[in-house]
């Protein structure tokens, strides 16, 4: 009797389980109810082995499984509102190409068909690269709908080249602004792993290009201009905060923020991980300059201060900017960071060659990586 | 030196249905079976001084004979198969077209016994089993309009036309 028992209870406990595959279900959620049923001599399957059957058929049936029955649908319609929330467009790149190349382009090939160099009655052209973890049904329709084979340069699948692209490449100019509207429509309400904006900046129409992330949700949001301005710096912020960002790059080569302390404080209390790097300047107004102007102290001062706020994750390649005096400043951050009550995870390269083992300081529960 | 070399018979399982029908089953071909195996576990059934004779019958009430029947065929069929990795299971490519053609035979019955047996795989959680069941069914639906699955399955279009209407429209974007 007690083994009867037991077996019983396992039996009734894993009945009751309702953890996806593998498992019985409620009759409650059978596909079709007793009263309809008018195939009584077959039995119903439970919603997660109708899943598992579905999962066999074609992404593009999808449409067709939800209009079967009130209950296919329900079982149908979370697989294309997961499709919609899984981060399926895994990076996305908007880059406006340099106009003096374009030109130099256009004077130099001119017979050539290559898209980048067609004359356009716009002067601003840009290149969007896309690349998707794998077609989705809904996304790979709206794809097609986007009317782009005559802007497409390249697609391709990094995985398998004989199976179906999941990157595409896009040749387009501004005055293809029905593009941007449609990928616009295209990836809205999805979220994406990693976007990447080069070199737009606030000048009209590119804010309508920008647009094109308005309902989207990003992990990775990376910034990449030339100059970045006062401007540019509050529109970063506010791309940060609406997409929910949780990394973010900033990539620039110069800088003209009013109030850099201001602007990195609010970046680190907006994101968990941060990475700023500074490219080489070479223009006539080459100056040594640390995180946007700040100098000496202050570096080490606003670094320490910046993981008072939500980030705990900073790296910050400046070699271009720093001298070898910095190695004090160094071993400054160091102590002052290692004080701090959380974990905090600090990257940078300064110029010179001297480097300092962060093990040293791992008695401090934290690990501290530091190249001078 | 010459050892007595023990002969040792297979290990039985009992196994009743739910219309109370017992059947015998060696240990190594049911181990397929995650419920039943886990059962035998945790119920220290592999315990060898208690004889098949003895040894109380494993009951699954939502199976019933003529099915535990083709289950135990499926299983001693695949008793040599490979244990399943489910990760990599997971990263497989999901065909239907790599059904071995000995399951094709075997799962080629009526659509009630095809439905019986995925429920009783996925009762007794056989995952190589439930999977070629459910291949079997995707190779029905593929292809087949709305209309022609109903028919086929005989579900009955229970949308109102507002409803209709409304999937129609969701379904827009997605339609050529």
């Amino acid at each position: 009797r007690t083994f009867y028992d037991r077996v019983r209870k396992y039996l009734r406990r894993k009945k009751t389980l309702d953890s996806g595959f593998g498992t019985g279900s409620s009759s409650r959620e059978n596909v079709t109810s007793h009263e309809d049923n008018k195939y009584s001599s077959t039995p119903q399957l439970p919603p997660d082995v109708i899943r598992h059957i579905l999962s066999y058929c074609e992404p593009d049936s999808i449409a067709t499984h939800r209009m079967i029955s009130r209950n296919w649908n329900l079982i149908v319609r979370p697989q294309l509102e997961n499709e919609s929330i899984s981060p399926t467009i895994t990076f996305l790149s908007i880059q406006r190409l340099p106009d003096n190349i374009k030109d130099r382009k256009e004077t130099k090939k001119n017979n050539q068909t290559n898209l980048f160099d067609r004359p356009s009655s716009g002067r601003i052209t840009f290149h969007v690269h896309l690349e998707m973890l794998h077609p989705a049904a809904h996304l790979f329709r709206r794809m097609r709908n986007l009317n782009c084979a005559d802007r497409l340069v390249h697609c391709y699948n990094p995985q398998d080249s004989a199976a179906a692209p999941t990157s595409y490449l896009f040749g387009l100019n501004v005055n293809d602004g029905a593009f941007f509207r449609s990928l616009a429509e295209m990836i809205k309400g999805t979220s994406i792993g990693h976007v990447e904006l080069i070199d737009l900046d606030y000048s009209d129409p590119i804010g309508i290009v920008r647009s094109v992330l308005d309902e989207v949700t990003i992990y990775h949001l990376a910034f990449r201009c030339e100059k970045m301005t006062q401007i540019e710096s509050e529109r970063i912020l506010y791309d940060i905060r609406t997409h929910h960002v949780e990394k973010t790059t900033i990539r620039v080569r110069v800088d003209y923020v009013n109030d850099p302390r201001s602007f990195l404080l609010q970046l680190a209390d907006s994101v968990d991980a941060l990475q700023i790097v500074q490219d080489n300047h070479t223009g006539p107004n080459k100056s040594y300059r640390y995180l946007f102007g700040l100098r000496n102290h202050d570096w080490v001062r606003l670094i320490s201060e910046m993981f008072n706020n939500r980030v705990s994750k900073i790296k910050i390649d400046n070699s271009w900017y720093s001298h070898i005096n910095s190695l004090d400043e160094t071993y400054a951050l160091i102590k002052e960071v290692a004080r701090k009550p959380k974990p905090c995870w600090l990257k940078t390269t300064t110029r010179g060659g001297f480097e300092v083992s962060s093990f040293k300081y791992l008695y401090l529960s934290r690990t501290i990586e530091y190249k001078v | 030196f010459l050892f007595p070399i023990k002969m040792t018979s297979p290990r039985m399982i009992k196994l009743t249905s739910n219309d109370d029908k017992t059947f015998e089953v060696e240990r190594d071909v049911i181990k397929q079976s995650v419920t039943v195996n886990t059962l035998i576990t945790d119920l220290n059934m592999d315990d060898e001084d208690v004889s098949v004779e003895n040894q109380m019958a494993i009951p699954l009430p939502n199976v019933d004979a003529a099915t535990l029947e083709m289950v135990i065929t499926w299983c001693k069929q695949h008793r040599e198969d490979p244990p399943r990795n489910e990760e990599e299971e997971e990263k497989k490519e999901k065909r239907t077209d790599d059904i071995p053609e000995w399951d094709k035979t075997f799962l080629d019955v009526e659509q009630s016994v095809l439905f019986a047996l995925i429920l009783a795989a996925n009762y007794m959680d056989i995952k190589g089993l439930l999977d070629n069941c459910c291949k079997t069914v995707a190779n029905m639906i593929k292809g087949k309009t709305p209309d022609e699955i109903r028919k086929h399955f005989n579900i009955k279009n229970d949308f109102t036309p507002e409803e209709e209407e409304q999937i129609r429209k969701e379904n827009a974007w997605c339609e050529d």
